[in-house]
């Protein structure tokens, strides 16, 4: 692996290396290549010290006690919803913290109390979390997507005609790394009445999604694929909807007043947040917000678009390789390319190789999209993925230890 | 040197040390480890060997080592002060409720005939601010207007912690609430009336008119304009300047200047130590002088002035003086103040496409200026903005322009439209101007 390139740095490589320590790792003599930040990002230095920090120095329970750590515990919390809150465009009150993207997609699907009759639009390149939830609850209908991995916007548009209460679009797939074309698709799903649900686990990471902009009602995203910590997501929606929710679960945090026959919630957002949340969750998403917003997000999306441009443009090259739903000319593809290899379907062995022979680690198998993976490779599928800290030279390497392997195939 | 306070006013400090002395072991020990006593204090240039105080000396110490001995903390006249939090504004202070109206009456002895409203019997004043409580433990979308008349005839009005997410149903009550009550006076926060007044305006309501006194947070010139707009023509808009545990300490005359009241309390501005001269950035420290509950001695406010060196046309005695915002709130580079709240509104000015903005400092080079804007507002209106800002701020910092939908209050409820995250260190660290 010989091929050296210039960074197309988001952060410098001393800065790299020292807030991602994790990528000064060596495993059999191969320096680490992280390509799977779409299942999860690493965790730089500056979050895990805000988890540390809460746990070694406040740890006390929020919004439970007058002493001064509960007070420490309980205005970092809320000035963390806040931060995102602004992060996102919305309303500080429009900000539940849940436990990541699966969680808030399966609250408002409940929340909306649909019937069988209620008609849901779903894309077909939707995560199992985008469109589970909504198969269980309504008449789900699924929006085509093309040979390119597009989404279908005639059928689309088609689909609208039927009057469909939901429409719940994946900002961006996890699969081909596409971006739909968000706000023509909100705009079409209002002019039919609809509300509008948005998985953003693989948008907000990389791009600012505006809700009000947007015109967004609800929004779904993890803290895990955007630096922050497992264990902490984020349902934005919209005030009136909220308003009118049932809260899931039932018990401490989120009462105001219980006597022996009936109780009174809270106002939202807190009613949905019953039980001890995940506070040391929030002081690491909020570290990983100030992160990006150090960095600027601006220049995220534009590592992100051309990483993302790089794995197509290296992945097109080998003839060995099949991309799956390679876009159009126009499309904007994230920091994802997901293949399969011609002469090889067992891409479990390829992707151990990688790890265990180069240090690259990468993801294989449905990707959580089982009907769109069966659709476009029929069978599994090899996926690299990047963020902010990778460079041109982890797409040259990947590609290249590809090359070797094939050789031996 | 202009003086601020008379003769009669420093003999009325010096009574009131040697009161806090035998009364409260605080101050005993303050002077004991400072080896003073008050029979050493004769002069002014002795006052200024007390070591001065702050809140910090006032939460350690509450209530046994400040409460003044003869007092206890189950007197109903006493009125309670209570700020959470978790910086060096949380504290709890008592004091004889006659002793906080007092000293309002006599700050606004400078606005002739509006002092009477606040003694007015039987009483219906309106407050409009952050809730006294958790956004999570109350501030209850569920309570009716009975729940908030307090005993002293004040109505409080709903709203959020979270200023600007506060419903529309809960707006709707606000204004219901003020045509039933018939208010003799407005007692607000100025950001808090400006967002219900936009409110109101959308709706084509007018609320029922009444002397509106502006408290709590600086009164911005575009909050102040939004307010004027709508009351200006038939009620006063004046400015007034408190704290929750010492309660009023300045307000605005009808010419429009601010006047300490240097009746209640015998005041010092301060810096490097010294007594500041006129037009210096300077720090208050106040004395109370009323033999209370809970003296204070050379208490760090932690507010900054100006003092203006002429009397005001108003023919008040009261020194006049420019206010700056709190000392945590300023921009602060290498350490030093560079930037007060006060000096960003005058940049900003009051236009009319701007309905609120804040300026928050994240670090020491780095700052965000948020703003939202009405349908006035075109393309880069707000230019003038960033071109002054990097005109006082320097050219080498980073500088971000958003415009916005939603902007927080800080936790306490209160909106600031100028916030540092190196003011707030300093501020902890006990830096002094």
């Amino acid at each position: 692996m010989s091929t050296m390139l210039e960074n197309t740095e988001c952060i410098d490589q001393e800065t790299r290396l020292k807030d991602f320590p994790i990528l000064s790792r060596v495993i059999d003599d191969n320096r680490l290549v992280y390509l799977d930040s779409a299942a999860t990002s690493l965790k730089p230095v500056q979050v895990v010290s805000e988890m540390s920090r809460y746990y070694l120095e406040v740890s006390a329970n929020i919004h439970r006690g007058k002493h001064y750590l509960s007070e420490e515990a309980s205005v970092f919390y809320e000035e963390g919803r806040y931060k995102v809150a602004q992060w996102i465009g919305a309303a500080g009150n429009e900000v539940v913290f849940v436990r990541n993207t699966t969680e808030a997609l399966n609250i408002v699907a409940k929340g909306l109390n649909l019937g069988k009759d209620d008609g849901v639009l779903v894309c077909t390149d939707s995560h199992h979390s985008g469109y589970l939830p909504w198969l269980e609850k309504a008449n789900t209908q699924l929006v085509r997507i093309d040979s390119q991995g597009m989404v279908d916007l005639s059928h689309y548009e088609e689909l609208l005609k039927s009057g469909p209460k939901v429409v719940s679009l994946t900002h961006c797939s996890n699969v081909s790394g596409l971006y739909a074309p968000l706000e023509k698709m909100t705009q079409m799903a209002k002019e039919a009445g609809a509300i509008v649900v948005v998985d953003g686990a693989q948008s907000v990471p990389h791009r600012r999604v505006n809700v009000n902009r947007m015109n967004i009602d609800f929004l779904a995203f993890s803290g895990h694929k955007m630096l922050g910590p497992t264990g902490i997501g984020v349902l934005y929606g919209r005030q009136q909807y909220l308003e009118k929710f049932s809260p899931v679960y039932l018990g401490g945090g989120m009462v105001d007043w219980v006597d022996t026959n009936s109780y009174r919630t809270r106002k939202i957002p807190h009613k949905f947040e019953a039980g001890t949340p995940h506070i040391a969750g929030v002081y690491g998403l909020v570290a990983a917000i100030k992160y990006l917003e150090k960095i600027g997000i601006e220049r995220v999306e534009a590592h992100d678009l051309e990483i993302g441009k790089l794995l197509l443009t290296e992945a097109k090259k080998r003839d060995y390789l099949e991309v799956i739903a390679p876009g159009g000319n126009a499309v904007e593809r994230c920091a994802i390319v997901s293949i399969k290899m011609k002469q090889h379907s067992n891409l479990g062995d390829i992707a151990r190789m990688l790890s265990d022979s180069y240090g690259i680690m990468c993801r294989t198998g449905h990707m959580c999209a089982q009907p769109l993976v069966d659709y476009l490779a029929d069978g599994e599928i090899l996926r690299a993925s990047g963020y902010l800290y990778n460079t041109k030279q982890d797409v040259i390497d990947f590609f290249q230890a590809l090359d070797e392997i094939q050789r031996t195939l | 040197m202009v003086q601020l306070n008379n003769e009669e006013t420093f003999e009325a400090a010096k009574g009131e040390i040697d009161y806090a002395y035998a009364k409260t072991g605080f101050f005993r020990r303050h002077l004991d480890e400072a080896q003073l006593s008050p029979s050493s204090i004769k002069t002014r240039a002795d006052f200024g060997k007390i070591l001065p105080t702050e809140k910090k000396h006032y939460r350690k110490n509450f209530p046994a080592g400040v409460l003044a001995e003869g007092y206890s903390l189950n007197n109903k006249m006493l009125y309670r002060s209570q700020s959470s939090g978790t910086t060096g504004e949380r504290l709890q202070t008592v004091e004889e409720g006659w002793i906080y109206m007092q000293r309002a009456v006599d700050s606004l002895s400078v606005y002739p005939g509006l002092d009477s409203v606040l003694t007015v019997y039987p009483r219906r004043h309106i407050r409009y601010a952050a809730p006294n409580c958790s956004d999570v433990e109350c501030a209850s979308p569920n309570s009716v207007m009975k729940d908030r008349i307090l005993n002293d005839g004040t109505l409080v009005l709903s709203v959020y912690h979270d200023m600007l997410t506060t419903p529309e149903r809960i707006l709707s009550m606000n204004i219901e609430e003020i045509e039933e009550y018939h208010p003799q006076m407005y007692y607000i926060d100025p950001t808090h009336l400006a967002f219900l007044l936009r409110y109101t305006s959308k709706r084509g309501y007018t609320p029922r008119k009444a002397p509106v006194l502006t408290s709590y947070t600086l009164c911005t010139k575009t909050s102040k304009r939004q307010i004027i707009n709508v009351f200006g023509k038939d009620a006063p808009v004046v400015e007034t300047f408190a704290m929750s545990e010492i309660g009023w300490l300045a307000a605005e005359c009808p010419k429009g200047n601010i006047h300490l009241n240097t009746k209640s309390f015998y005041m010092e501005l301060l810096c490097n130590g010294r007594n500041a001269e006129p037009g210096e950035l300077a720090e208050l420290y106040i004395t109370t002088l009323d033999n209370g509950c809970t003296p204070h001695i050379r208490y760090r406010t932690g507010d900054a002035f100006r003092l203006v060196d002429s009397t005001c046309r108003c023919g008040s005695k009261f020194p006049v003086v420019h206010t700056e915002g709190r000392l945590r709130n300023h921009i602060f580079r290498d350490g030093v103040s560079i930037l007060t709240p006060k000096g960003v509104d005058d940049l900003i000015d009051a236009p009319e496409w701007l309905d609120l903005y804040k300026l928050v400092q994240t670090d020491e080079n780095d700052f965000i200026f948020s703003f939202i804007a009405n349908e006035k507002y075109q393309d880069n209106m707000e230019q003038y903005i960033k071109d002054g800002l990097f005109q006082l701020l320097g050219k080498n910092i980073n500088l971000r322009m958003e415009r916005a939908d939603y902007i927080p209050t800080e936790r306490s409820g209160k909106f600031i439209s100028c916030v540092s995250a190196i003011g707030e260190k300093l501020a902890e660290k006990g830096v002094q101007l």
